[in-house]
């Protein structure tokens, strides 16, 4: 049976750390989900068990999710302010902490990632699986549908639904109503 | 109506995925992050290399009886070691004179009793120290210092310094002026440190060993990555 090569984090990680943002809703709880996925990950050798390897670690990066945002919920939410995003945006031009914003042109465009990543964060909690494992991991409805635990046609019906949400939340009426962080699309 | 299947509606009139959700893909994983994990993965490769190395030193240099013999005598050397360290472990590591690194894991755990030590000229460093090991102040990794607390445990010294986040969390760094014995947890190489970690529910400990002293960084609530990297910069 095939191992995971540890080098596939590396290969995967940007791609992990937008499934992280997603879930968490704040960069700062991604950068501690993905270096706790990576530390119990790398903890030992790990079988694939037929799974690709994205789909492998797109899986232990959610249960290691679920095992901790119970005591992480607890906590206020944090979404990047407008400074924070700017900061992050200086920082990662002086090369010290090169950050998510630092990459994405403008800090406008590292708000608007902040914030979509927060509409995302805010769906109700079987939509946002179904959309972070499609839209933002990338996998197949098959894989997405295995991850999840339940079936394909299930998982097409809370993509469309929490496509339709997102699209909406991010609808310029629904801009000028307030910061992402005061919306909720439940 | 959540776990329904798609409605006739939803099959004529599927909504594609936003446009804003494609700039996702232009977001990357932060230089820090990325530099974290590498190294992590770098010391995974290098642990997993020398096991195979070491298996093909055990297999080119003499028969399965001689691999046997070795395999049965490390087993009788763990259970003898076992059985000895039950006769004397209070339970947590710690021999009947030593304390174990899980109960001082305690301490760093406990409110501090002092103010928080100043920060040295340069920002790196406290005045707090233990032997020649300094105190960080780990303000560039988001911590700041709070509080500092000194303790003789079964004769041992201790000194511990707590730090807090922006968010409120807290962690507890201690130093013991002794190699206190530890056991059970994983070792894991971390950003090229060699650290170990302890699994105790909900706090998340690790420790090392620096300057003949142990150190041990404790925190409830925290990851176990965010605690391996301070430590990293530590150890």
């Amino acid at each position: 049976m095939a191992r995971l090569d540890p080098q596939a984090l590396v290969t995967h990680l940007d791609r992990l750390y937008r499934v992280a943002w997603a879930l968490c809703g704040s960069r700062e709880e991604a950068e501690d989900l993905v270096q706790e996925t990576a530390a119990r990950v790398l903890a030992k050798p790990r079988r694939l068990h037929g799974q690709d390897e994205l789909a492998y670690l797109v899986r232990a990066l959610r249960n290691t999710f679920l095992l901790t945002r119970r005591t992480r919920s607890r906590r206020p939410r944090e979404v990047a302010t407008l400074d924070q995003v700017e900061s992050a945006e200086v920082r990662g031009a002086g090369g010290v902490n090169g950050a998510a914003a630092s990459r994405m042109g403008s800090p406008a465009a590292a708000l608007e990632a902040s914030e979509l990543f927060a509409a995302i964060a805010s769906l109700p909690e079987e939509f946002r699986h179904a959309l972070v494992a499609v839209d933002v991991a990338g996998l197949s409805y098959k894989e997405a549908a295995e991850l999840v635990g339940t079936r394909e046609a299930t998982i097409a019906s809370r993509l469309f639904r929490a496509r339709e949400r997102v699209a909406q939340a991010l609808a310029p009426e629904a801009r000028g109503e307030g910061s992402a962080s005061a919306r909720s699309l439940r | 109506m959540m776990d329904d299947d798609m409605t006739d509606d939803e099959h004529t009139h599927p909504v594609d995925a936003p446009e804003a959700l494609h700039a996702l893909d232009d977001v990357v994983a932060p230089d820090s992050l990325r530099l974290a994990v590498g190294e992590a993965v770098a010391g995974a490769q290098r642990a997993l290399e020398r096991r195979r190395a070491a298996r093909g030193r055990l297999w080119r240099g003499g028969t399965l009886g001689v691999a046997g013999a070795v395999i049965a005598s490390l087993l009788i050397v763990i259970v003898l070691a076992f059985m000895a360290q039950k006769l004397i472990d209070p339970g947590d590591g710690g021999t009947a004179a030593a304390p174990g690194v899980r109960s001082v894991a305690s301490v760093a755990l406990r409110a501090p009793s002092d103010p928080a030590p100043a920060a040295r000229p340069g920002g790196e460093l406290l005045t707090a120290q233990a032997g020649p090991i300094a105190f960080p102040t780990w303000m560039r990794a988001g911590w700041h210092a709070v509080g500092a607390r000194s303790d003789t445990i079964r004769g041992y010294e201790l000194q511990t310094v707590f730090y807090a986040d922006a968010s409120g969390r807290r962690i507890g760094y201690a130093i013991a002026d002794a190699q206190l014995p530890v056991g059970g947890g994983q070792v894991v190489t971390w950003r090229g440190a060699r650290l170990r970690v302890l699994d105790r529910g909900a706090t998340s400990v690790v420790t090392w060993r620096r300057d003949g002293r142990t150190c041990i960084l404790a925190g409830r609530g925290v990851p176990v990555g965010r605690l391996l990297t301070l430590a990293s910069y530590a150890a």
